[in-house]
């Protein structure tokens, strides 16, 4: 974009309407290698009189253009990664497919184009949804079983203290600065429980996913292990397992 | 050495070539045994008789550029001798795929256009021992992929988006009453004893939204939005109030409409409240910058106008 010496001569200018070139006038000040616009903003305030609400109109101002600015470098970010990325999205999805639970989370967080691909079936074939302390939730499982669907082939549910691959992984970085977590809202290594009032403890009902849906998810799980969820008890066991008829390895460690 | 001087010294070895263009327009020549390794060469050279001639070259995918090409060749060169170990292909293929991420990516897209399934697992293998084990700051680094995802899309990347059309009307309509709400907002302060009121209500609209009967779940995720607030500020002070609040409410599962939701709901806003002004500095929830007692009255709005749509279209 050039850098134009005066807004009015410019004849792209004419299609916008007052609010558009006010606003076009006003970003071009970025330009200016001598803008203070605290100074010109305190200077401004001295100018009127006490009572006007000039902070609470910059502060309403300031938000709303942030944000329409957020938007629009989230959307040429979009952009740009359907562009860069040399593969197409059943690769992808195969690329993911080959990831352990953990790092799909990851990756999902990554872009809205790894985001869309890692929602694939195929992608959540083998759960491995262990962690060290009880972290993972009914709602947790249920999402990521759903997702599954047909496809789901084996799922690793409890908690396993000490031997667990996660622990090669490198420890999740809480980023406090902007309040925001990076990742979805239970962190495989992160010691303080994220998930505030609710509850990290697997229920009886945690494995009643299996048999939702028309019981598609559980008909074909092969493999089922399941580690010291102390809430389950032999009903919903035996439901769980009678949703899955197609049953070859099954591990149940401290029932 | 390339194909035709090897052709000239030794010309009772002459094999069989065949040419190939490549996506820059750039016309070669590759012995045949070796092409013919790529199903799709194999493909356009049986039935379709091509490449026999520079005139009738192959043309090859648009993802195969030269440099691709010449790796995929390289590849083909070694696996298409048939004399090899398990172990020799297996350590040539580790050698092989030691290459720059982006140079890899393109290999992986090129074999795949060319229908190369054992090039195509090898390297999508390698990409994913990449992804793995690492945080999405490093994954964005390494493939030089820009963020895109609002902060509420990565704090819940295990939520269930459908492209269901009803439920982006909702949450169009969503959207526009929780502006209409923030002006309204703006003008009159909000009162605790009106959001307990509501409590029950919602937590009914939110049974048949969610559309499953598990009560958990229902205030599982009600809960989410509340506390997903507080978490930051809350979480070394009240973990032990949590505790025995989580107990409270696994206790009382079945039970919707039950006090304690509602002694907590006391509890919760007026900490809110207190807290609100420490709330606005730290949660910038991104793109809403609403306050936490705000938002929860908005969220209720949404439920209600959400549940109400809903009904309206399953009458349909």
């Amino acid at each position: 974009m050039a850098k134009r010496p005066c807004p009015s001569q410019n004849p792209r200018v004419d299609n916008l309407n007052d609010v558009e070139r006010l606003l076009d006038a006003f970003l071009s000040l970025s330009d200016l290698p001598s803008l203070s616009l605290d100074l010109s903003f305190e200077r401004l305030l001295h100018s009127l009189p006490p009572d006007s609400d000039l902070i609470d109109r910059a502060l309403k101002m300031g938000s709303l253009l942030l944000d329409a600015a957020k938007h629009s470098s989230r959307k040429r970010a979009s952009n740009h990664n359907s562009l860069a990325w040399p593969l197409p999205p059943d690769l992808t999805i195969k690329v993911f497919s080959m990831l352990d639970t953990q790092s799909l989370c990851y990756a999902s967080a990554t872009c809205s184009l790894f985001s869309k691909c890692a929602k694939d079936p195929l992608c959540y074939a083998n759960l491995d949804l262990t962690t060290l302390v009880p972290k993972v939730n009914n709602a947790v499982v249920a999402t990521m079983i759903q997702r599954a669907g047909k496809a789901l082939r084996s799922l690793k549910l409890g908690v396993v203290p000490g031997a667990t691959t996660l622990g090669s992984c490198p420890p999740f970085v809480c980023t406090i600065r902007h309040s925001i977590v990076e990742v979805s809202n239970f962190s495989w290594n992160d010691k303080r429980s994220r998930q505030g009032r609710e509850s990290s403890i697997l229920t009886r009902c945690c494995l009643s996913p299996l048999s939702g849906d028309g019981g598609a998810p559980g008909a074909l799980l092969r493999k089922l292990h399941l580690y010291n969820i102390e809430r389950m008890d032999n009903a919903s066991l035996s439901v769980a397992l009678s949703a899955c008829p197609s049953l070859l390895d099954l591990e149940i460690v401290g029932l | 050495m390339s194909e035709i001087d090897m052709a000239v010294i030794k010309p009772e070895m002459m094999k069989p070539y065949i040419w190939l263009e490549t996506s820059d327009g750039s016309i070669q020549q590759v012995e045949q045994e070796i092409a013919m390794y790529c199903p799709l060469i194999c493909q356009e050279i049986i039935q379709k008789g091509m490449g026999s001639s520079k005139n009738c070259a192959i043309c090859l995918p648009q993802r195969v550029s030269p440099a691709m090409l010449s790796l995929i060749l390289d590849y083909c060169r070694f696996h298409q001798v048939p004399g090899r170990s398990n172990k020799e292909r297996k350590s040539y293929d580790e050698k092989f795929i030691r290459m720059e991420t982006k140079r890899l990516c393109e290999l992986t897209s090129a074999a795949d256009s060319l229908q190369l399934k054992p090039l195509v697992d090898l390297t999508s293998r390698a990409l994913a021992r990449i992804i793995e084990g690492k945080s999405p700051e490093e994954i964005r680094e390494i493939f030089h992929l820009p963020d895109d995802l609002t902060e509420e899309e990565k704090l819940e990347p295990l939520k269930n988006t459908t492209d269901d059309p009803r439920i982006r009307l909702l949450n169009r309509l969503y959207a526009k009453k929780r502006k209409e709400l923030r002006e309204r907002e703006r003008l009159k302060n909000v009162e605790a004893e009106e959001e307990h009121a509501d409590e029950r209500s919602v937590d009914d609209l939110l049974s048949f939204i969610n559309g499953n009967g598990d009560p958990k779940g229902i205030k599982a995720s009600k809960n989410k939005k509340k506390n997903r607030r507080k978490k930051e500020q809350q979480q070394k002070n009240s973990s032990p109030k949590e505790a025995s609040e989580v107990n409270k409410k696994e206790v009382n599962g079945q039970n919707i409409r039950h006090q304690s939701v509602e002694a907590d709901g006391i509890a919760e806003t007026s900490n809110s409240h207190t807290e609100d002004l420490f709330a606005q500095k730290e949660f910038d929830d991104g793109d809403d910058g609403i306050d936490p007692a705000l938002k929860e009255k908005i969220d209720r709005w949404g439920y209600i106008l959400s549940a109400s749509l809903v009904m309206l279209f399953q009458e349909k």
